[in-house]
């Protein structure tokens, strides 16, 4: 009896691993596509994050061992819109054997003119924030995970219903918040232009310090024209991010009387509340319609 | 000029001192200024009509969470004048309808706002409808 309970347990070990190395390995280079692989690929995937929540995507640069991680997945998540500018080192430096998958190049980009040179159009690579498009990625990496094992395609099929079923809650949760702030109140002034697509579903307009990267510099007179909105327009809050500098905005709300309405997370996923993408989204959404009504 | 030199010395302090004091509040980190002020748009006359596909055990209509109208009569072709600011950038309506069977119904609102343009939406639920309507 013992001698067959041993042989169960070590057969169920066994089993265990097997099942734990069939998994498929993903690497993700976005906060938003790591919850995304993680949802949808459920116990059948092994998602490594290499850009963790809090850490600037725009300042991002792989390390040695991200590379050999990425070297050894089977998918490699990326958020693309221009987000990821070593993505072709990566692929030369891993001999991309795994697929890479540029999940927001399979949707439309919102193009804007470049902060520095107005004649040339740039794509806003924030499209996470448009509930939207978090779907349209879940859909994609589901379909992505179904090809490499189409064994579990049914389980990533439902796993994909449960979380757009989420993502369609928080559309509507959004929706209702947001009737709580008149339409002429939608006045957004951030620290940098990473909201641009939030803005378009919800009828906002976006007043930015920098451009579409964190690491641009605002010029004085771009902050004087900012001055001048904020008054004209009676904005009553702006809103500093997780991860960058308030210095400039705090000269605008001296000059202004516009308080800080808090930080908003601007790029990808933070901690605590934010470590979701609902939980992001609602912390966003709440400052901003609290600050502003 | 005559005077001991330490006592025109002490004036000159004492006159440069206070020239700096309106600069010093001018430019001091904790100076206060007015909140900015946001000018609200005034209330104007929307006209309402909403016909629902089956007669509704309760309706209402809110506007910025509060509500400015809602019906018990089980009327399927209600149409009332309300008043509410309707800046150009638009209005969000939420809309709250029951219905005591579980089918399939439907609403339309018809809007007509201050400058008397009409709009229209039609939203749709199964027993029930909570859903936001942007106008126009």
């Amino acid at each position: 009896m013992k001698i067959a309970a041993s042989i169960l347990a070590v057969l169920a070990l066994v089993a265990g691993r097997l099942s734990a190395a069939e998994r498929i390995r993903v690497s993700s280079f976005s906060t938003i596509l790591t919850e995304v692989a993680q949802q949808v690929g459920g116990d059948r995937v092994d998602v490594t994050g290499h850009v963790k929540p809090g850490i600037d995507p725009h300042e991002f640069e792989p390390k040695p061992a991200d590379l050999k991680t990425v070297g050894s997945s089977q998918l490699v998540l990326l958020s693309a819109k221009h987000m990821e500018a070593y993505v072709s080192k990566l692929r030369e430096a891993t001999g991309g054997k795994g697929t890479f998958l540029e999940v927001g190049d399979n949707f439309a980009s919102l193009k804007i003119a470049d902060e520095h040179d107005p004649s040339k159009i740039v794509e806003d690579p924030h499209w996470w924030h448009s509930v939207a498009n978090v779907q349209r990625a879940a859909k994609i990496v589901r379909d992505a995970l179904a090809k490499i094992f189409p064994e579990d395609a049914g389980t990533f099929k439902e796993n994909a219903e449960k979380y757009l079923a989420r993502l369609d809650a928080l559309q509507k949760w959004t929706k209702a918040k947001l009737a709580e702030l008149p339409r002429d109140k939608r006045k957004l002034v951030t620290s940098h232009d990473a909201f641009q697509y939030f803005a378009r579903e919800n009828g906002f307009t976006i007043y930015a310090i920098e451009g579409l990267s964190s690491s641009d510099q605002p010029s004085s007179q771009r902050v004087a024209d900012l001055i001048r909105v904020v008054k004209e327009q009676g904005v009553k809050a702006v809103f500093a991010e997780a991860i960058e500098n308030p210095k400039v905005l705090k000269e605008i709300t001296r000059e202004t009387g516009a308080v800080i309405g808090g930080e908003l997370y601007a790029d990808g996923l933070g901690e605590g509340d934010a470590a979701t993408f609902e939980g992001m989204y609602k912390h966003n959404v709440s400052a901003i319609v609290d600050a502003l009504k | 000029m005559k005077g001991s030199p330490l006592l025109r010395a002490l004036i000159a302090f004492v006159l440069i001192a206070l020239a700096g004091v309106p600069l010093w509040k001018l430019t001091r980190a904790d100076a206060t200024v007015a909140a900015p002020v946001h000018v609200e748009t005034a209330a104007a006359s929307v006209t309402l009509r909403l016909t629902f596909s089956a007669a509704p055990e309760k309706a209402e209509v809110l506007h910025l969470g509060k509500v400015v109208w809602t019906d018990g009569t089980r009327a399927t072709d209600v149409t009332k004048t309300v008043a509410l600011a309707y800046p150009k950038e638009g209005v969000d309506l939420t809309v709250n309808v029951a219905w005591l069977t579980e089918v399939e119904g439907a609403v339309r609102l018809r809007l007509t706002d201050p400058d008397g343009e009409e709009h229209d939406q039609t939203v749709w639920g199964r027993g029930k409808i909570e859903e936001v309507v942007t106008f126009p």
